[in-house]
């Protein structure tokens, strides 16, 4: 009786150890997956929708030179080529300073204004694959400045403008990215070679909105429109239509558009042009992208 | 007499069965791993030093590589890598779990340089392949270090690169692993 007893609790004994050993072969070495917060990224293609900032911050260490070009509108008629005759120009630089913050500088001729622009450009929050943050949040600031001798009688402070974004947004999908850009504007004067605009104000508030659609892993339809909403005088609100192509070293945004202008300012609060009355204008940007500071790992 | 024989052998075996059950176990989480693409035209690398490694003593080996932690030179190739390529936020890691195959091709315990064949499954891209891979250990005291050089197919882990771009992305990714683990 006894040794029955005993002969049970060995077999009881010898199938425990098997079971350990089984619990073993199905031990993970490297621990328990848990559900690690990464940072979304890639909301847009480039830094820019089409006009208004995106999410996107040039990268650390890398200089990005912006080309953009606005033809004149369609309903110039043919002998201006429907708009093909006439453009404005935009070239600037972009520089990420660091994962989170880049500058940028440019010139630009619009309107027969020779402008220069600096803005910055901070990331603030960065949505997350847990949603413990759902949005990315950035601030732009920048300024513009109408250089040159042409006009003689205006002081600093009237060649000045400067404004202020933030960036608000949430890519929804791999493919769908919305972004709303509350904006204020302050416009000492307006440009001197529009006398068709007429605002009742310096300062402005608009509300832009974006997005971008991925129709294939390397192309995408982009929308943005941006309604200013006091002191609008007789400022059109902007709307633009675009498509993202990316090429290998490039990124090229080719788009419609009822704004000449190619910096915050110019867009947002010097549009006149009307889309239903054929005000609209085909652009583009080209950016190509160097790579100024090595990453660490690469630096020898 | 019986007795004492029956509480001897089940001491026994749940001795042995408890040795059995605690292997040793090296880890790091900074392990490296680098990747090579060669093309007649462009060469490239991309450094990963955030590699989750681990061995025991009986011969089990695994390996997770976060796709986002490959640092590449130029930081747009990086992008195109994540989002085009790999698409990391669908496959965030590359795993690999595999089995020393000849359990006696070496000792952790034991100072030196040793070759084994290790199989078992390499994930990448979502698509799980069973492979055997070669590899070193290098045990020196309480440090023992994986080493391993193999190459792996972009097409046979279902990563395609566009015809514009097969002259400068090599379909033959050389991968080489080195990650120190301690107990």
């Amino acid at each position: 009786m006894v040794g029955k007893f005993n002969m049970m609790i060995a077999l009881t004994s010898i199938l425990f150890t098997v079971q350990l050993s089984a619990q073993d072969d199905d031990f993970d070495l490297l621990g328990e997956e848990k559900p690690v917060a990464t940072k979304v990224n890639y909301a847009f293609k480039t830094t820019k929708v089409i006009n208004l900032q995106s999410t996107e911050v040039t990268d650390k260490g890398v200089l990005d030179f912006k080309m953009m070009h606005r033809f004149g509108p369609t309903n110039a008629g043919p002998y201006e080529a429907f708009g093909l005759d006439q453009s404005t120009v935009r070239f600037g630089f972009e520089y990420g300073i660091t994962r989170s913050t880049m500058i940028s500088a440019g010139r630009s001729n619009v309107n027969g204004l020779k402008n220069l622009d600096f803005f910055v450009k901070q990331r603030l929050l960065h949505q997350n694959s847990t949603n413990s943050m759902p949005v990315s949040v950035l601030a732009v600031v920048g300024t513009q400045y109408l250089s040159g001798s042409k006009f003689n009688d205006l002081n600093n402070q009237e060649r000045s403008a400067y404004f202020a974004q933030l960036i608000v947004a949430r890519k929804f999908d791999e493919d769908f990215t919305l972004e709303i850009v509350p904006t204020w504007l302050y416009n000492a004067k307006n440009p001197p070679t529009m006398p068709s605009l007429e605002i009742p104000a310096v300062s402005q508030i608009a509300l832009g909105v974006g997005l971008r659609h991925k129709i294939s892993p390397r192309s995408s339809i982009n929308l943005e429109y941006i309604p200013v909403l006091t002191n609008k005088g007789t400022l059109v609100n902007s709307f633009s239509v675009g498509m993202d192509v990316e090429t290998g070293g490039h990124v090229f945004q080719f788009h419609l558009t009822n704004s000449p202008g190619l910096n915050e300012v110019q867009f947002i609060s010097n549009t006149t042009d009307p889309w239903k009355t054929g005000g609209i204008r085909f652009g583009f940007n080209l950016s190509r992208v160097f790579t100024v500071v090595k990453p660490k790992a690469f630096k020898k | 007499m019986k007795k004492y024989i029956a509480v001897f052998l089940m001491a026994t075996l749940f001795t042995v069965g408890t040795l059995f059950s605690q292997a040793t176990v090296y880890k790091t989480s900074s392990g490296n791993i680098t990747f090579v693409s060669e093309t007649e035209f462009e060469k490239f690398s991309a450094v990963n030093n955030q590699v989750t490694a681990a061995i025991s003593s009986q011969g089990k080996v695994q390996f997770k590589a976060p796709v986002n932690s490959f640092d590449f030179e130029k930081k747009l190739m990086q992008t195109h890598f994540q989002e085009n390529y790999m698409e990391s936020a669908t496959f965030p890691n590359g795993v690999f779990k595999g089995q020393i195959e000849d359990l006696k091709s070496f000792n952790l315990t034991k100072s030196g340089t040793y070759s084994v064949s290790v199989k078992g499954t390499l994930e990448i891209h979502g698509v799980t392949k069973d492979v055997v891979i070669p590899g070193k250990i290098v045990v020196d005291g309480d440090q023992v270090t994986l080493k391993s050089n193999f190459a792996i197919s972009c097409a046979e882990y279902g990563v395609k690169i566009p015809k514009n771009n097969v002259n400068q992305i090599s379909d033959t990714i050389k991968i080489s692993v080195s990650c120190s683990l301690s107990k």
